[in-house]
């Protein structure tokens, strides 16, 4: 776990360094709210909430989120 | 050192990330109305959800949701194999329950760092779960990186009412770390990696697996036990990127998941946002999911009290799920959307193949109504 | 695991450096440009405006704080524009229509540029949006912002006051 954490932590870095410059006139497109990650939130945790009665896997989007019976 | 750091940190609200990662400008709020119905009319689900989220204070935001969960129709609580092929029983009677989540996030903005509380409930009548997490975000590199770090910890109780005398409890703890680089003026990529540990009662306590050994004419009747501890390894990396002659956005997401209870699991969901003016926009989606099955997963055991389920979400499976959304801008600040969607679980789906034969194909659709207004 | 924190929080001072608002007390560029489209007068030069206190404001049709900027620079504009204020708006966007819609919402009346080729950006070294530049009446820019909210707005107010009543 400790490797893979710092697997990471090596890729972020090395990617803040390679990556070529975004200047902040250039922002117009990635702040369209499609471009969003969570575009529509609501939408989001009832799908998720909806997947995982379903499913085995969860994880990944967030910490400290409310479980479910869902039996 | 990190007082220099707060210091040097200038609350400014500087918009040069995508949408949502300063403080908010205005105050959101809208309605989710979900129904879900399984192809069989097993069970149907009505949700409607209430969100809320807006500037609190200067530097401070808060967002609140409140879900209201009715499930009608009845789970399947036996599996037998008496036929030759294991069938599902319905627990007969028609079931009507209720399910009251609520979360709240409170952010507070210092610069080029936020700190964000999450508290989370929810509640039914055999099940009562309780979340809080907190966590951190840090953009640099000109605001072109953001790094979040996250920890949570959820207590479940687990009671039963076929079983009054059921008072179990759980209780999991979650970490994340993700890195969020802009790529281009045109793309971003995130790469989340959540762990979860969980230490208590997982078993579904009205799961049963009525069972023939073969040869032996008695049935066996089989709980449904797991392990008392999970850990749960998710690996999330999500990707944007904009269009501009065709006016899209196309939106990938990967997860790969892992447990130590033999669950593999990959998650692939593709969708293509088109704006066509006049504020109509038009958004397809496919989502596939794969997942290789529990150890103790089946649907005979070698004893009638070792770990062992039949639950088919811990079989070996695979899902499609199309889906597609309309919406449309009413005006500067109210909007709609519609989405339907189809979900259908097949063993034959699963990636590489070696789907559990003793799974029945499940479909479900849905519909979501959406209003979201800016105050 | 300590280590690598520690390198995370340095990586995170040497960000904030960036922060620094640039070019103040160094003289205005002069520059010319064109016209917003749709927008009324003769290609823009600065010198022009030598005398007046210029409140140069960089902005673009998605950045929330700019258009939180728009009314109360607007408001500004019309108070003070007979003691010798200039409002300059310097747009951004990426799609010219875009420009337009949002100024169908927020409409101004001060003068708006286009610099589709980054020519002024690259001039000011921009550094975040909106970014605005006040320069004096004698073509310094005495003052640089970087974002826009409540506590900017009253010290902007203060500081335009301040050069205004200094005379040329």
């Amino acid at each position: 776990m400790r490797f893979i954490v710092k697997l990471v932590l090596a890729a972020g870095l090395a990617a803040l360094s390679a990556c070529t410059s975004v200047q902040p006139w250039e922002r117009g497109y990635l702040a369209k709210p499609e471009m969003a990650l969570d575009s529509d939130p609501a939408e989001a945790k009832l799908m998720q909430h909806l997947y995982s009665s379903k499913e085995a896997a969860s994880g990944g989007y967030g910490v400290g989120g409310g479980g479910c019976g869902c039996n | 050192m990190l007082d220099a750091l707060l210091k040097a940190a200038i609350a400014l609200p500087i918009c040069t990330l995508p949408a949502k990662a300063g403080q908010l400008e205005t105050a959101n709020g809208g309605i989710k109305y979900l129904n879900y119905a399984e192809g069989d009319g097993r069970i149907d689900v009505n949700s409607p959800l209430l969100w809320f989220q807006g500037p609190l204070a200067q530097n401070y935001d808060i967002a609140l949701s409140a879900t209201l969960d009715s499930v009608s129709g009845a789970s399947p609580q036996y599996v037998s194999n008496q036929s030759g092929k294991p069938v599902h029983t319905l627990s007969g009677a028609s079931i009507i329950e209720n399910r009251r989540a609520a979360d709240v996030k409170v952010t507070r903005y210092l610069g080029n760092m936020s700190l964000g509380a999450t508290a989370s409930v929810s509640s039914e009548h055999d099940y009562l779960s309780r979340g809080a997490g907190i966590d951190m975000r840090f953009d640099f590199n000109n605001k072109l990186t953001t790094l979040a770090l996250g920890s949570g910890v959820t207590s479940d109780d687990v009671g039963s009412s076929i079983d009054r005398s059921l008072h179990e409890q759980r209780l999991s703890h979650d970490f994340l770390i993700g890195i969020t680089q802009i790529i281009n003026p045109l793309s971003l990529v995130q790469s989340n990696l959540s762990f979860s540990e969980g230490q208590g009662y997982y078993n579904d306590p009205y799961k049963f697996t009525l069972f023939f050994f073969p040869g032996s004419p008695a049935p066996v009747l089989h709980r449904d036990i797991r392990p008392d501890r999970r850990r749960q390894t998710a690996w999330l990396t999500r990707y944007r990127r904009f269009f501009p002659a065709w006016e899209s956005a196309l939106a990938v997401d990967y997860r790969y998941y892992a447990d130590d209870w033999g669950v593999r699991a990959h998650t692939l969901d593709f969708s293509w946002s088109k704006n066509f003016g006049h504020g109509w926009k038009l958004r397809p989606g496919l989502r596939y999911y794969s997942q290789r099955q529990a150890d103790f997963y089946g649907t005979v055991f070698s004893s009638s009290s070792g770990v062992g389920s039949s639950d088919e979400r811990l079989g070996s499976f695979g899902a499609l799920a199309p889906s597609l959304k309309v919406s449309k801008e009413l005006s500067a600040d109210t909007s709609l959307d519609v989405a339907v969607g189809y979900y259908r679980q097949e063993a034959k789906y699963k990636a590489g193949g070696g789907g559990s034969s003793d799974l029945a194909p499940f479909s479900a659709r849905y519909l979501m109504l959406g209003l979201n207004r800016q105050f | 695991m300590k280590k690598i924190l520690l390198a995370l929080l340095l990586a995170l001072a040497q960000a904030n450096a960036f922060s620094a608002a640039p070019g103040e007390g160094r003289a205005a560029p002069d520059f010319t440009a064109s016209r917003l489209d749709g927008q009324p007068g003769k290609p823009f030069a600065l010198k022009d405006l030598r005398g007046k206190v210029v409140y140069l404001d960089f902005w673009a049709s998605w950045c929330p704080p700019c258009r939180a900027s728009f009314p109360v620079l607007d408001k500004m504009y019309s108070e003070r524009k007979g003691q010798g204020l200039e409002v300059i708006g310097v747009n951004k966007d990426q799609e010219p229509a875009e420009a337009a819609k949002f100024l169908a919402e927020y409409p101004v009346s001060f003068p708006l540029l286009a610099d589709r080729k980054d020519t002024l950006v690259t001039l000011f070294h921009v550094k975040a949006m909106p970014s605005a530049y006040i320069i004096d009446r004698k073509g310094t820019i005495r003052f640089a912002h970087l974002g826009f909210n409540r506590d900017t707005e009253a010290q902007i107010e203060a500081e335009v006051a301040q050069l205004l009543e200094e005379k040329p």
